[in-house]
């Protein structure tokens, strides 16, 4: 996802401090669960490849806390219960946007922020035995730091720093916490949804897409080329046309295309169109662009507007939000491709 | 160039034809660089179809692009370089202080303040309501700078200081505000990186006559500037009324910089510059600087604007952006002089 949008919003998390440092003295939630799922026979001692080299964890960890911005959602959907998790943006309880709040149950987690960076003292405080950090754009410093706090795990290291693909991160958080079948088995369940749901839906292959941010910044729409978190569209069988990867930047930092209001005509390459917008403001605003509404899907009602929380599900991009983006989604999608938009997803 | 390093008074290099030619020159320029502002982009856009698209306008996409984004952001790059050029030149003639600039006034942090404020508190994101905030806040900050500086003995240099120490305060109170809402900080960084792409003419209906203003007040006071230029005590001499000029500054300075950093953000750096390059070519009268920087700061902005089309198409750099690139080597230009302060 979006570097701009997680720095910014990572950022405005600085004001949080105070109230972090505050939280995080408290006595860490000292229940274990009981009720975690058995470790695969003979997972322990484990032993994971990352970015930074090889991390072995002795026994079946008890404490986990994750330090990325999404890997509650793989440890929650693994049915574990970290004691400490990171809020990426939303704001919500417990860093649990609403398509995980079932998975979560009844735990209550000490959320952390980033907006410092990692915040190593309240990680430290959560007294962990292993720490999950495959999305937290972790460096080796960072990995050396909390590797003196507890047996860590970084990003694959094959791909980008942030965001790497869900499924890659999901095997890696199942091999540290002994539960590699059970992550094997959510990803091939997922990759059976989207399967399902491309098979239903066969026009979706017929179809190029754009996947686009919220609204207009400093006079640039921001888009998703091919291969940038798109996945959750090709894996639909849509197509996403390389003519905007021009606007992509040229080194492999792994940002979104920004394409200047002038040049949004460039999204004529595509039939349907997904806003992730967030409210109905944000669609008022969208709409009254003049370079916005001149774009063929836009006339061709091929447009689907997201909620906020089906943003917040694509941004997310984890084992949980991704059923969910389904379930919006599709249908929204469906009447988009057939010209019955502009269609809304629904929370 | 004739080197600005030059400070001696030179009365053949300010004599009013010269000016005049100076000036007129300047426009023609200007007029070069705003074709250039509604052709040169990530399209090239023929003289024709700008043509067509004010005149017959067919809804193709390149008269789109000329409608909708070439001649708005021509327009208000015009309109921002000539508030900014010539509040520059204003300052830099009231503090004496070849340094000045309007960001040192408070004149920014006043309006940055405030905007924050109407989207971190208020919630208003339309750009008329953002735009009164920017105004009022640039007024209430210059009316606070100017009172603690009276507060301080009155002089230019107190002036400065109070409004270095009152940015400092409202830049602090701008940050918490922004850090605390994720709405504001996105509407913020959009505002605060000076963008003249994606702003729409119907500013102008509040910018315009607030810019006019301005700008007849700092060409009304440029001869008692000069006067001042005498120092102090030879111009209350001579008969000019310090506090009446200097409360006549400010609100030439804080129309001028307020407005135009609430149409396209704080853009550092112009009001600094153009009167630098102004005094270069006419000398030390402020009649012949002020006008002179405002239409320089207008080419600037627009070419500035351009060269953020091109640099790294078929991506932008906003312009602010552009001018932050331009500020460094001048500033070291500036510094390498003997005294970087004189006039």
């Amino acid at each position: 996802m979006p570097l701009s949008r997680s720095k910014a919003l990572t950022a405005l998390l600085t004001a949080a401090l105070a109230a972090t440092v505050l939280t995080s003295c408290a006595t860490p939630a000292s229940t274990t669960d009981d009720s975690a799922p058995a470790a695969d026979a003979g997972a322990f001692p484990a032993t994971v490849e990352h970015a930074y080299g090889e991390t072995t964890i002795p026994e079946q960890p008890q404490r986990i806390v994750s330090v990325g911005y999404t890997e509650q959602d793989t440890l929650w959907a693994l049915g574990l219960e970290p004691v400490g998790v990171t809020d990426w943006y939303g704001d919500h309880e417990f860093a649990s946007w609403p398509w995980a709040d079932e998975a979560r149950g009844d735990s209550e987690p000490e959320v952390l922020t980033t907006s410092d960076g990692l915040d190593f003292e309240a990680i430290a405080l959560l007294d962990p035995d292993l720490i999950i950090g495959t999305n937290a754009g972790m460096t080796e410093e960072d990995y050396d730091r909390l590797s003196d706090i507890a047996p860590t795990i970084a990003h694959s290291g094959d791909y980008s720093m942030y965001f790497e693909p869900w499924d890659v991160q999901t095997l890696q958080i199942g091999e540290a916490v002994g539960l590699a079948d059970e992550a094997q088995k959510l990803v091939d369940d997922i990759d059976a949804q989207f399967a399902d749901a491309a098979s239903a839906h066969p026009e979706f292959a017929d179809s190029s897409i754009v996947f686009l941010q919220n609204a207009i910044y400093d006079g640039a729409a921001i888009a998703y080329q091919d291969g940038l978190s798109t996945d959750f569209l090709t894996d639909l069988g849509f197509t996403i046309p390389a003519d905007i990867d021009a606007y992509a930047p040229k080194d492999d930092s792994g940002g979104q295309a920004y394409i200047p209001v002038e040049n949004l005509d460039v999204l004529n390459a595509a039939d349907v169109l997904i806003w992730g917008t967030e409210s109905d403001d944000d669609i008022t605003a969208l709409e009254a662009q003049p370079f916005v509404t001149a774009i063929d899907a836009m006339k061709n009602d091929k447009v689907v507007y997201t909620d906020g929380t089906t943003a917040g599900a694509i941004y997310f991009t984890s084992p949980l939000s991704l059923p969910y983006v389904l379930k919006t989604l599709v249908p929204a999608l469906a009447d988009a491709v057939a010209g019955n938009g502009p269609a809304h997803t629904a929370e | 160039m004739i080197p600005a390093a030059r400070t001696t008074r030179d009365p053949h290099r300010s004599s009013p034809g010269r000016v005049a030619i100076v000036v007129v020159l300047a426009l023609v320029a200007l007029g070069v660089a705003s074709v250039i502002g509604l052709t040169v982009g990530t399209k090239f856009v023929g003289p024709s179809t700008v043509l067509d698209a004010i005149l017959r306008f067919d809804g193709s996409d390149l008269q789109l692009v000329v409608r909708e984004s070439r001649i708005p952001r021509t327009v208000l790059g015009i309109v921002v370089g000539l508030a900014l050029g010539a509040a520059g030149a204003v300052m830099q003639g009231l503090t004496r202080n070849a340094l000045a600039d309007p960001g040192m006034l408070g004149v920014n942090a006043g309006a940055s303040v405030a905007v924050a404020i109407a989207v971190a508190a208020l919630g208003l994101r339309d750009f008329p309501h953002l735009m009164a905030f920017a105004l009022v806040g640039a007024l209430i900050a210059t009316i606070g700078v100017v009172l603690l500086g009276a507060a301080g003995g009155g002089s230019p240099v107190t002036l400065v200081l109070s409004g270095v120490a009152l940015a400092a305060v409202l830049g602090g109170v701008t940050t918490a505000l922004v850090l605390l809402n994720p709405t504001a900080f996105l509407q913020m960084r959009s505002w605060e990186s000076g963008a003249l792409a994606g702003r729409d003419l119907s500013v102008l209906g509040f910018a315009g006559p607030a810019i006019a203003v301005g700008l007849a007040l700092a060409l009304l006071m440029t001869r008692s500037l000069d006067v001042l230029a005498l120092g102090h005590d030879t111009a209350a001499g001579l008969g000019v009324k310090i506090g009446a000029l200097r409360t006549g500054a400010v609100a030439a300075v804080t129309l001028l910089a307020g407005t135009a950093t609430a149409v396209a953000g704080p853009i550092a750096f112009l009001g600094l510059a153009a009167p630098h390059i102004a005094r270069g070519v006419v000398g030390s009268s402020q009649k012949a600087i002020v006008p002179l920087a405002a239409v320089i700061g207008a080419i600037v902005v627009v070419l500035g604007d351009v060269v953020g089309r091109v640099i790294i198409a078929p991506q932008e750099v906003p312009v602010g952006i552009v001018m932050a690139f331009v500020a460094a080597p001048f500033l070291i230009w500036i510094g390498r002089r003997k005294n970087p302060v004189q006039m």
